[in-house]
């Protein structure tokens, strides 16, 4: 998995997008929880995942979603070493009218992750986006 | 990166470092090698070294210890391999010069034995852990077999068959045969896939079993019985982990199928009459992520001769050597192909698919097939 980042400007603050490469799973579902936690302690509060390039994404990689929305709520994911740790109700800053998080957004997930995110029903919770000045307007 | 260090050094050191033959190594040469013959026995005089077991490093000696000494002892093969981690000075001690020093300096030898014992009750420490937690997954095993249905449901008209493989000792997948208490004709269908897998997943897997029990039988609707073990999961216990689940309501006399899906993989549904095998599709979020939700529900008739096949992600995404996936249009691919079977024999030939594409590549995930089939 390759990460980069970037910072944009969104409707109202900056916008850090993180793109994300290959495929996300139970072997670097932690570094990329890891590298999302470096960018919220250096100041990131929005965050903009890529995902144009990533190929597959495990129930590993729901739990690294789900962990890097906790975190730019800032709260602290669980402790993965605990087994697997994941959430518990993600019913804090988020949009009351849609129900997605504010402060984590997907972008041009491919077609087999944009199933996954579907039949998960993460799709519900991170807004998708097609188009990137869309999703940093949204911000 | 923590370096285990070995601190039984050799008192009297003295008398090494002014030793002859000594001999001198560089950094990342290979004093010896697992499984290599062993003539010597050696003191670090300077320098460092790193044991290796398997590419793995198990010890790291500083000056004033000593290694190799069990193959001087027993004449066989290195048991490790032994690198040099800095530039390092080493004092080479062959049997006979071993055995002159043992005579010579008593102490020598008690020094050596004490070592030896060290090293032999650490080992003894990991291999009871090690033994300890063998058992612990087996007993584990146990109790999550018992979890499971022990036998496929029995109704005239219909076959009912499953399979289950865990990746590790004990996995995170469910599945059961509930018999509806709303209605004597009808029989619940669950299959899940908890994240993650081991003993955590295990724990959750039964807490979720008893939960969807405990729904169905409150809720004739699959949807609401998964909106109220949605809330369970979410608000009663402190879980850590969520999962995918998918509910139905078989009727047995009729056929009709009520169902609701929270998060999980699409069931296939092969239509005899046709011979496609459609998905089902029916919105829903992975059961444990918020505390309401709303589930839509489905309903569908299963012809005689059609077959109903519910699995887990670890069918889907099972991996060959090359990296690619089993994947949906193979599964539905092969329901096809097997669909004149009996759901014993369907079971048997979609797991021999998946097992003949993955083929030697370990079972990364939990995986479940069940196949509900109607005869008449």
């Amino acid at each position: 998995m390759n990460m980069t980042t970037a910072q944009q400007q969104g409707s109202g603050s900056p916008v850090t997008v993180m793109k994300l490469a290959g495929e996300l799973d139970a072997s670097c579902y932690l570094d990329v929880i890891a590298a999302a936690k470096q960018l919220y302690t250096q100041g990131t509060r929005n965050l903009l995942l890529d995902l144009s390039d990533m190929t597959f994404m495990s129930s590993a990689g729901l739990m690294a979603l789900h962990s890097i929305t906790m975190l730019m709520q800032g709260k602290e994911p669980p402790n993965p070493e605990d087994g697997w740790g994941a959430m518990h109700n993600i019913a804090h800053d988020v949009d009351q009218t849609t129900g997605f998080a504010t402060h984590c957004k997907l972008l041009r997930p491919q077609p087999r992750v944009a199933k996954t995110l579907t039949i998960t029903g993460f799709d519900q919770i991170l807004q998708v986006f097609t188009d990137e000045a869309e999703a940093l307007g949204s911000f | 990166m923590h370096r285990p260090t070995d601190t039984t050094t050799f008192r009297g050191f003295g008398f090494f470092q002014r030793a002859e033959g000594l001999r001198t190594y560089q950094p990342g040469e290979i004093i010896f090698a697992e499984g290599d013959p062993g003539d010597f026995m050696y003191v670090v005089i300077e320098g460092e070294v790193a044991v290796t077991l398997d590419k793995r490093l198990v010890n790291y000696l500083e000056p004033g210890t000593l290694f190799g000494e069990m193959a001087l002892m027993d004449k066989r093969p290195r048991s490790a391999t032994v690198t040099a981690a800095t530039p390092c000075r080493l004092l080479p001690l062959d049997t006979t010069r071993f055995q002159a020093l043992i005579q010579e300096e008593p102490a020598f030898a008690l020094q050596v034995m004490s070592i030896m014992t060290e090293r032999l009750r650490r080992f003894m420490e990991h291999e009871v852990k090690r033994l300890r937690l063998q058992e612990e997954l087996n007993i584990s095993h146990q109790i999550q077999m018992s979890l499971l249905p022990k036998k496929n449901p029995q109704r005239p008209g219909w076959e009912f068959a499953a399979t289950y493989r865990s990746a590790q000792q004990v996995g995170g997948d469910l599945y059961d045969y509930i018999p509806s208490v709303h209605d004597p004709d009808s029989i619940h269908l669950v299959i899940a896939d908890v994240t993650g897998k081991g003993i955590p997943a295990a724990l959750f897997m039964a807490f979720s079993r008893t939960i969807l029990r405990a729904e169905a039988r409150a809720n004739p609707s699959p949807a609401e019985a998964l909106r109220q073990a949605n809330r369970a999961i979410v608000q009663d216990i402190d879980s850590r982990l969520f999962l995918s689940a998918f509910f139905a309501t078989l009727n047995t006399q009729t056929g009709h199928v009520r169902f609701a899906n929270g998060g999980h993989d699409r069931p296939m549904w092969f239509h005899a009459a046709t011979g496609v095998v459609e998905s089902l599709t029916m919105a829903g979020l992975l059961l444990g992520v918020r505390a309401n939700i709303t589930l839509p529900e489905g309903e569908i008739d299963l012809a005689v001769n059609d077959v109903l096949v519910l699995y887990t992600d670890g069918v889907t995404e099972a991996r060959d050597i090359r990296g690619g996936m089993f994947g949906e249009e193979r599964l539905a691919a092969a329901i096809k192909a097997a669909a004149h079977c009996s759901a014993q024999e369907m079971v048997d030939r979609l797991a021999a698919a998946v097992a003949h594409t993955t083929g030697d590549t370990p079972q990364n995930d939990d995986m479940t097939l069940m196949v509900i089939k109607r005869t008449s």
